[in-house]
């Protein structure tokens, strides 16, 4: 059950982060109240490492059987390609604000401090890097959902019944 | 500008104007009445000057919108807009290759 409130919760929160994100460098008058709430949300950071921990102690369900080698791989790596970007672009976030000396996510007088030095060209390079690897992570999560609709609809086969469904699990999945 | 403050130092007056209730704060383009008090808060004074340089300003975006604790924006949109096209302009020139200033100064020399 914690599995599922973390993956849910994490949902929710990473796709507001993709569309406010695009929409935060396309806005003008609305461009500080969109950056006032996606900075803040680069707690996700602390909330995937927390999943990490919970999907080493508590394994994912073993997948369908008779399911190809191949999709077996792809499901796997792109669960991988997941993890590490959502470690990594709150990181390369954290890093090009303190590249560029920005203050960083403050809650009333509390703030981060910097991670990286005052480097004006580190900073140009990680800021294109998070434009970059958040297009990836939509891309990926695009494949994630993709494949998780592939097995509800067509295959019906138990995958996504295993994060989906409020139930708790059975002893034996799949 | 580098010429006259060799011969003198320049000076500014800051000028708060203290605002009523229904002064309009969201619109810069509406002035607000002649009779408002204004209140001199201090005294800007430019002894010399620095051209651009890293450790100076040249690596620095003034964002209207970071501002420290206790002080609050208004709701002046034009504060949003500056702040977007600033991040903008920021980002594009931190990236560029460093050359030294254009403009030089007797002060800072060659690109201090």
């Amino acid at each position: 059950m914690f599995s599922r409130i973390l993956h849910w919760t994490m949902a929710v929160m990473i796709l507001a982060m993709l569309f406010i994100g695009v929409g935060m460098v396309a806005s003008l008058s609305d461009y500080h109240w969109l950056v006032s709430i996606h900075k803040p949300l680069g707690i996700l950071l602390v909330l995937v490492a927390i999943r990490l921990v919970n999907r080493l102690l508590n394994p994912a369900p073993s997948l369908p059987e008779g399911m190809p080698a191949w999709q077996r791989f792809v499901a796997h790596a792109s669960h991988v390609v997941l993890y590490a970007l959502m470690f990594a672009l709150p990181l390369v976030g954290w890093g090009m604000l303190s590249a560029a000396r920005y203050p960083i996510i403050r809650y009333g007088p509390l703030q981060l401090p910097p991670i990286l030095p005052h480097d004006g060209v580190l900073y140009a390079v990680l800021r294109t890097a998070h434009t970059v690897l958040a297009l990836l992570l939509f891309a990926t999560f695009i494949a994630h959902f993709s494949a998780a609709l592939m097995h509800a609809l067509i295959y019906r086969d138990g995958a996504f019944p295993s994060m989906a469904s409020w139930r708790q699990r059975r002893d034996q999945p799949g | 500008m580098i010429a006259r403050v060799e011969q003198a130092p320049l000076q500014w007056h800051l000028i708060v104007t203290i605002g009523q209730p229904d002064d309009p704060t969201n619109d810069a383009t509406t002035p607000w009445p002649d009779n408002r008090e204004h209140v001199d808060v201090g005294t800007l004074t430019i002894d010399h000057i620095e051209s651009e340089a890293p450790g100076n300003c040249r690596d620095v975006n003034f964002d209207p919108l970071v501002l420290p604790f206790g002080i609050a924006p208004s709701d002046d949109p034009l504060l949003s807009a500056r702040s977007a096209a600033y991040s903008q302009s920021f980002t594009r020139r931190a990236g560029e290759k460093k050359e030294p200033s254009a403009v030089q100064t007797p002060d800072t020399g060659m690109g201090k």
